[in-house]
């Protein structure tokens, strides 16, 4: 039983981070605009990431 | 890319049809692309230039900006630190603006914007809300101008114009997320806490060493203190600005439940004897929070309608200044600058047409959907709709005059005035407060004799479930949706008063002439009854006429129009006889236009010669000079379609209603018998109107009088409740309670049922509290229920009265 005294403040610590993920996200104003990054992520941003041609194979 | 090529009759950029004649081109990618106009090519070739066409692909509608190009060139007024001292934020060395962007209709829309903005140089950061239609962009002032950003976005086809925030914005923002916060820290904190009283309870069963009971209270403890003190700290700190100005709040016995709760619990811990409730109030505080969260949300949605309005203003203004078009922001326009109307666009002033024809959508204004032709010399509303033509103004009414300005203040005033049926609510809840926490503490004297293991308990059960809230919100809530309600539809109304008022009612008065009917009537027929030549004596008529301002005198000057008859010269000695007519000398002759009796005045015998009623009655004008009468207009003003339907409903509601007019005895005979009035009294003037509801007040009824607002002042004046058939641009004569912006009689059964449902909904809601209150408290102070059951059972009572509220909307 000894070890609650390790694992309820461990628990209790990943709560405390959870709830400051929460006021970072409030802070940030993550739930002022509930319309706008849903369509956001299909926003195609990552053309210059993708290797030139990745479907022909490269010369061997 | 050229997949996405629309049809060749379009604008590839904004999609509208091509002008006729050489169109202007571009060499695409691999197909030749048309432009409308030289300012949509510019669009293109920046937006490809940044590598954006992209932009083509995504949209999902062709109606995209279309841009305003060379004709307007943005000023440097954004540039004035003056200007910008209260729109600009400096954050770390960079300058911050919000911008309010006209013009976003999809995302890709969004997606340009942020893209542009974000390739410009010197722009730190761009990001655009698509729900709220705002860019917050941050710039190093070294780079580049706000008016550069500005004059960006507008060569793309959006429109942008700093948001002045004038800190409301940015305080809603934070009340919006200090409650956020303060939910998630309860949560957070009743949740954990729970855990540990379900360990503490199992323990309770099966046996628990008192050094893990004591652990878990401590860890209880440390998780309740935020939840309760920071969760809970709009109870905390109502209560103590309650406690300073001297007045019992709703917030008090909250507060005290809270405190007392958390008190013993602490001593409990402390000791390690008697019960803990950590559990109980904090998960009390989180349920109340959750139940304001809900319930302003509900607010929010009922004063909606309000909000549209007041978002219907433009924030910039195409002004002509020096043979230039700028587009200034609405501020900067003053009374007597020309105003570029453009079609589909909002009209930004109060003005008058100088130039084009076009028709309007007025229907944010008096909730009118037909859509009203507008030409020069019209008068046109802020906020209205232009559809199909180009429109330019002269502004006649800026800010705070304007039209809409004055209908959101009056609505904004309605729904914050106290009735005197929600001035006794505040004073029961007072007294209400006063009397929950002497019950509190008569039950904690009785179970401390009786079962000290529950006295506290037991006490603050009753603390929590006792809940004026809903006695408090009863009224307000409900006239609020009201009002907002009756505003969507056209239907100002003054006060919460008069919506109380309004209910009181007897009788119904109607003024005829621009009320039941509808105000323009037409010349039928002319009879000449001298030997001056018709012509002659018309051309008299109408000049003299052409001086009065009442709706009769106008059908002659339009008769006179319409047969091309002249005006005459020289008219001397003009006087108006309100009621009756006017009178001129012209060439030596005293003339006379009015009333028969009037023209006839001087020869009385004359009079008797009025032609008589052919098929529907007429009302009759005389001209006549000192000797004898010359001839007679016989005007007809038709009835208003809906007047039939409007007065069935009145009296299907039990009021009679009476017509008061200043018109002919058989005239009004004729409309009374048409619409199946219970009563009327003709040839009246606005003294006698007044004096007949004087009369019918003394006589100890209450009645409710329906004018035009021009001739019928003293009567509305005089009345219980006064309501007026207006134009939206008139509304500064209207000192009326209830203003009928969209000119329907429909509106009179339809403001009288509401008035009738908001107050049934009023007297509910007072039931509902009492009932929840007379139920509840016996239960708390007899033990029978737990504070948690409370906390849940005090929000939901609120909820309930807000809900009935809201119930107006759906009929």
């Amino acid at each position: 039983m000894d070890t609650l005294y390790l694992l309820i403040p461990l628990a209790l610590f990943l709560g405390v981070v959870g709830l400051g993920l929460l006021v970072w996200a409030i802070k940030g104003g993550q739930f002022e605009d509930l319309e706008g990054p849903r369509h956001r992520i299909l926003f195609d941003d990552d053309e210059e990431m993708i290797p030139p041609n990745p479907k022909k194979k490269p010369p061997t | 890319m050229p997949n996405a090529i629309p049809h060749t009759s379009d604008c590839f950029h904004c999609g509208l049809p091509l002008p006729k004649g050489e169109p202007i081109t571009h060499g695409g990618e691999g197909a030749l692309l048309h432009f409308c106009c030289t300012g949509c090519l510019a669009a293109y070739r920046i937006i490809q230039g940044a590598g954006l066409m992209e932009f083509y692909r995504r949209r999902d509608s062709l109606t995209g900006g279309r841009p305003e190009g060379d004709e307007i060139s943005t000023t440097t007024v954004f540039d004035d630190p003056e200007y910008q001292k209260r729109l600009v934020r400096q954050v770390e060395g960079d300058l911050e603006v919000h911008l309010i962007l006209e013009g976003l209709h999809c995302v890709a829309c969004v997606w340009l914007n942020e893209k542009i903005l974000g390739g410009l140089p010197g722009v730190v950061s761009a990001r655009v809300n698509f729900s709220t239609h705002r860019a917050q962009v941050r710039w190093n002032p070294d780079l580049t101008t706000l008016s550069e950003i500005i004059a960006t976005i507008a060569r793309i086809g959006y429109r942008a114009e700093p948001y002045d925030p004038d800190r409301v914005e940015e305080r809603h923002r934070k009340r919006d997320r200090a409650m956020l916060l303060r939910l998630g820290v309860a949560g957070f904190g009743a949740g954990n806490i729970m855990l540990f009283s379900f360990a503490l309870y199992a323990g309770a069963f099966g046996g628990m060493t008192q050094e893990f009971r004591s652990y878990f209270h401590w860890v209880s403890l440390f998780l309740a203190i935020p939840a309760v003190f920071y969760g809970g700290s709009i109870f905390f700190r109502g209560a103590w600005n309650s406690l300073r100005v001297g007045r019992l709040s709703m917030d008090f016995p909250i507060a005290l439940g809270a405190a007392a709760t958390f008190s013993y619990s602490l001593w409990g811990t402390l000791t390690g004897e008697g019960e803990v409730y950590f559990d109980s109030v904090a998960l009390f505080v989180f349920i109340l929070l959750v139940g304001r969260y809900l319930e302003s949300g509900g607010r929010k949605r009922a004063a909606a309608a309000t909000e549209r309005l007041l978002d219907l203003t433009p924030r910039t203004a195409n002004v002509i200044r020096g043979g230039k078009t700028l587009n200034l922001p609405i501020r900067e326009v003053v009374a007597g600058d020309r105003v570029v109307v453009r079609p589909g666009e909002t009209i930004p002033v109060d003005g008058v047409v100088c130039e084009g024809r076009s028709s309007v959508d007025e229907s944010m204004l008096t909730g009118e959907s037909i859509p009203v032709g507008k030409g020069v010399g019209e008068g046109v509303s802020g906020g209205s709709q232009n559809l199909d033509g180009a429109l330019e103004i002269t502004a006649t009414r800026v800010g705070e005059d304007a039209a809409l300005a004055r209908i959101v203040r009056l609505v904004e005033q309605a729904q914050s005035e106290r009735t005197p049926i929600q001035g006794l609510a505040d004073r029961v809840a007072g007294v209400f407060v006063g009397a929950i926490l002497f019950l509190a503490a008569a039950t904690l004297w009785y179970w401390l004799r009786v079962d000290p293991s529950q006295a506290l308990e037991n006490s603050v059960a009753l603390l929590i479930i006792s809940c004026p809230c809903a006695l408090g919100l009863a009224t307000p809530a409900a006239i609020i949706v009201a009002t907002g309600l009756a505003a969507k539809e056209g239907i100002l109304v003054r006060s919460g008063e008069t919506l109380e008022r309004l209910t009181h009612i007897t009788t119904l008065i109607v003024d005829k002439t621009g009320t039941l009917t509808r105000g323009t009537p037409k010349v039928t027929r002319i009879e000449s009854v001298a030997q001056m030549s018709q012509e002659r004596w018309l051309s008299i008529a109408a000049t003299l006429e052409n001086r009065s301002e009442h709706p009769l005198a106008s059908a002659v000057v339009g008769v006179a129009r319409e047969k091309k008859i002249p005006l005459v010269e020289g008219v001397k000695d003009f006087r108006n006889y309100p009621g009756l007519g006017v009178e001129a000398v012209i060439d030596g002759v005293r003339y006379r236009v009015g009333r028969p009796a009037f023209v006839a005045e001087h020869h009385p015998d004359d009079a008797a010669s009025i032609p008589g009623e052919i098929s529907q009655p007429l009302t009759w004008i005389a001209c006549g000079d000192d000797e004898k009468l010359l001839g007679f207009i016989g005007v007809a003003d038709a009835l208003k379609e809906d007047a039939h339907g409007a007065l069935n409903r009145v009296r299907q509601l039990a009021l009679p209603c009476h017509i008061l007019s200043g018109d002919r005895n058989a005239v009004v005979a004729h409309v009374a018998k048409e619409v199946t009035a219970s009563g009327w009294l003709g040839e009246l003037k606005p003294e006698g109107k007044e004096q007949e509801i004087r009369r019918r007040e003394a006589g100890g009824e209450k009645t409710a009088m329906v004018g035009d607002g021009v001739n019928d002042a003293p009567a509305l004046a005089r009345a219980y409740v006064s309501m007026v058939v207006q134009n939206a641009s008139d509304i500064s004569v209207a000192a009326a309670d209830v203003v009928f912006l969209n000119r329907r009689l429909a509106s009179i059964p339809r403001i009288l049922e509401l008035s009738r449902q908001t107050m049934g909904i009023v007297r509910q809601n007072f039931a509902i509290s009492l009932i929840y209150n007379v139920i509840a408290l016996p239960l708390a102070a007899s033990g029978q229920v737990s504070p948690l059951f409370a906390a849940i059972a005090m929000p939901l009572s609120s909820l309930v009265v807000v809900g009935n509220a809201l119930r107006l909307k759906k009929r």
